[in-house]
């Protein structure tokens, strides 16, 4: 390496490091300075790429890490960045095309193919294709050590498949290692899913009874009570939700899973002309698809 | 002669060090619950730990030598099963900026990874009654290494149904070792014994060990100038941009995840998060919310912001307190009109934050003392007041008045945003004006917070040890929230 850029540079970040921790522009300005000044360097390359991507310029974000893979083409860190640019920009195909060919690469340490499995994960869920979601998870959770994040996601796709009974005796093994709410709330989802009711629902009740917020809970036990014909108490609950739900929403509310619950429960009540005009305005408001799934799925079979 | 004397002393010095283990990191206190509490310390080289502990200083009655977890730093050779101190593999060094920016000269041992022959101790004390203070020794077998002194004592948490005053101290942004963060504390030290209230818990808002929070930074500037506080008082931390140069929040790992144990199982009062990452814990009536706001997922479907939508749903408490690093408002050294982990924490955090009625937000990162008037919904960008201040005041009892809010727990009556990243890490900087906040300060120092039943009462203690701002928010009967048209706005810059 070029010994001025690097003299300059150990300069430059030491005077950065004492001043303080300067924001993104002052950053990419002063590693600018130093690209424009000597031989370009992969490192300041990858740095200021990543200054880039923290203040939403993706596409010289990209052109950054582009140009440091094609300086040092065995450099894995550039490549990650290229991916994190191109997620952000949801161009999810060039993340799966470049994800593809690294991954053939046979020196690659463990934990950077798993680093990699799982932005290839996020790029597959962009496109919806779940049962290669699950394929990836799936080779990641028969790990020791596996994060929180990639049992949720396993559970996630295993729900996405519809692989109800699978994803049941998967999360009774997870939540054996793993003390996670999330994990307990995809439990009991699993078991209305598969349509347990008698499982399900002294789970739902405790929650209905422990929760400050219970809108959720209460369309969880209205699932179970149509499930268990009890249709009195079903839309009982259902109307509490409702009228929970308003005294949560108001009109500065961007909580949109708020405004599902309420469609979801607007619809469960027959009310669907009320329910179709939220998914309306959820649509006009750009929330992706998949969030609006539970609703939609729903509309659908109705 | 001389020769032979100094071979005699190595023989003696070197002995020495192979039976004694010589303190390295001073105990200090984590993961405290109404029952029990963690304490934690280094030694280098082997130890049998053991941990004395009573409520009379002088009778340390009860002793503890199983429940103490050990790990160990990679090169010592010790059995497979005993878990080890964050190594750095290669992989980790791509997202380690220390070593992107000078890849050769950097030493992961030196620069990220405990010291060679490192003993971490983490004593599980159980079975202790509630608000109760305990008196504590660490020994290595019969040898006393810290303690036994009336600065070495702990406090357990009063139960979950108390409403004891507590007084949390909040610091942030401080850990380069520099003089600004050390009469940052005395300044603060001094204020706290004048008040004859001592601290119940110290809140750090991260980036505690600049620049790169590795091992030697957590020890040089963050467990030895807060020792006094440390070793009797617990720690409760969120993640900072520079303890996330060397420790990933998604698998936990990294010298940040090394200094800290803390509650994943909702132990300490939350629910269950399954991450050191984020968790929640309970103190009384108060419930704190800590997240990651550097390298974890924010969007609202991501598992943090869906953990944290459940654990604000469960909340049983009279105060909700929520902290992270990356602040969703300011114009300090930081911009969060601009930067998107700022403006992700506004945009996809905080309607999570204000629906589930949390009462202050604790944040750092830009290099200010910020605080705000009374907020809701302030989510565009850029932040504008117009329609999201609920009181314009300045939040005085003898100015214009408490922040009033109503008894309980309620969506949408607003915030106080606090943020205190002048703990004298960092160069204090101002790049504009936050329309929503009623104070700004150039000015190094700590927050402290007391509450006391329906009452919050906040201060900013310079470094000069003076009240550069205080407010208070009451919690009492029912209020309605409106907006308020044409709010009070800061004085602009005179450039902008």
């Amino acid at each position: 390496m070029n010994l001025f850029f690097r003299i300059s540079l150990l300069i430059a970040s030491t005077s950065l490091t004492l001043q303080a921790h300067p924001a993104p522009t002052e950053r990419i300005e002063s590693l600018s300075k130093q690209l424009a000044t000597s031989a370009v360097h992969t490192y300041a390359l990858i740095d200021r790429g990543y200054e880039y991507l923290s203040i939403y310029r993706y596409r010289e974000a990209l052109s950054d890490f582009q140009l440091a893979s094609a300086l040092e083409p065995q450099q894995l860190e550039s490549l990650l960045g290229e991916c994190k640019a191109h997620l952000a920009m949801n161009e999810s195909t060039a993340v799966i095309q470049k994800l593809q060919m690294a991954l053939l690469k046979p020196t690659l340490e463990a934990s950077c193919k798993n680093s990699m499995l799982v932005l290839l994960s996020l790029a597959y869920e962009k496109e919806q294709s779940w049962q290669k979601v699950l394929a990836i998870t799936k080779s990641l959770v028969v790990q020791n050590n596996v994060n929180i994040d990639t049992l949720l996601r396993h559970s996630l796709a295993l729900h996405k498949c519809q692989k109800h009974s699978e994803r049941r005796d998967f999360l009774i093994q997870a939540r054996v290692l793993h003390s996670s709410v999330l994990l307990d709330h995809d439990y009991i989802d699993t078991l209305i899913d598969l349509q347990q009711w008698d499982e399900a629902l002294p789970l739902v009740e405790a929650k209905c009874t422990a929760s400050r917020w219970k809108s959720s809970w209460w369309i969880r036990r209205a699932q179970i009570y149509f499930g268990l014909h009890q249709d009195a108490a079903a839309k009982q609950d259902l109307s509490k939700s409702l009228e929970e739900l308003l005294a949560r929403l108001n009109q500065n509310n961007l909580r949109y899973d708020l405004w599902i619950e309420r469609a979801l429960t607007l619809d469960m009540l027959d009310r669907r002309d009320e329910a179709k005009h939220i998914l309306t305005w959820l649509i006009e408001q750009d929330v992706p698809t998949h969030q609006l799934d539970p609703i939609l799925s729903r509309l659908k079979a109705t | 002669m001389y020769k032979n004397v100094l071979t005699l002393l190595t023989f003696i010095v070197c002995t020495a060090s192979i039976h004694a283990a010589k303190l390295l990191r001073e105990p200090y206190l984590q993961s405290a619950t109404p029952n029990s509490i963690v304490i934690v310390w280094r030694t280098t080289g082997m130890s049998k730990p053991m941990v004395k502990f009573g409520t009379e200083l002088s009778d340390l009655n009860s002793t503890v030598t199983d429940t103490i977890l050990t790990r160990v730093s990679h090169d010592v050779a010790a059995e497979a099963s005993i878990p080890r101190l964050y190594q750095e593999t290669r992989s980790d060094l791509k997202e380690n900026k220390a070593y992107l920016k000078d890849p050769k000269t950097y030493n992961s041992v030196a620069d990220t990874e405990a010291p060679p022959q490192t003993y971490q101790f983490e004593a599980t004390l159980y079975n202790l009654k509630p608000n109760r203070r305990y008196y504590y020794a660490v020994y290595d077998d019969q040898e006393k290494l810290a303690g036994e002194d009336s600065s070495y004592f702990f406090k357990t948490l009063p139960e979950f149904d108390s409403d004891l005053p507590q007084r949390l101290l909040v610091i942030g942004d401080s850990g380069r070792g520099k003089p600004e963060q050390y009469r940052t504390y005395e300044s603060m030290l001094k204020f706290v014994e004048d008040s004859g209230r001592p601290l119940d818990m110290y809140i750090h808002v991260g980036d505690m060990a600049y620049s790169h929070g590795t091992d030697k930074q957590f020890q040089e500037y963050f467990f030895e100038p807060y020792a006094r506080t440390l070793r009797n008082t617990t720690c409760w931390p969120v993640m900072g941009n520079h303890e996330g140069h060397t420790a990933r929040g998604l698998d936990g790992i990294g010298p940040y995840y090394d200094a800290y144990v803390l509650p994943t199982k909702g132990q300490s009062g939350g629910l269950a998060s399954g991450t050191e990452a984020y968790y929640s814990y309970k103190v009384g009536k108060i419930h704190f919310i800590c997240l990651d706001s550097h390298d974890l997922d924010r969007n609202p479907n991501g598992s943090m912001a869906r953990w944290l939508k459940a654990d604000l749903e469960a909340a049983q408490a009279d105060w909700l307190i929520a902290i992270w690093h990356h602040p969703a408002y300011t114009k300090g050294s930081h911009d969060s009109d601009k930067e998107q982990d700022l403006t992700e924490m506004r945009s996809f955090i905080m309607p999570i934050i204000d629906e589930g009625g949390v009462d202050l937000v604790l944040t750092g990162h830009s290099h200010i003392y910020e605080r705000s008037m009374l907020v809701d919904g302030a989510y565009a960008t850029p932040t504008v007041a117009e329609g999201v201040i609920l009181d314009d005041g300045d939040g005085r009892t003898d100015g214009d008045g408490a922040y009033k809010k109503s008894k309980g727990l309620h969506a949408h009556e607003g915030t106080v945003q606090v943020v205190a990243g002048h703990g004298g890490g960092g160069t204090l900087k101002r790049v504009g004006t936050m329309p929503i906040m009623r104070e700004i300060i150039l000015e190094f120092g700590s927050v402290i917070i007391d509450i006391d039943g329906d009452t919050l009462n906040g201060k900013m203690i310079n470094e000069h040890g003076q009240i550069s701002d205080h407010f208070s928010i009451i919690k009492r009967g029912k209020v309605s929230s409106k907006p308020v048209v044409k709010p009070w706005q800061p004085k602009a810059l005179e450039k902008e």
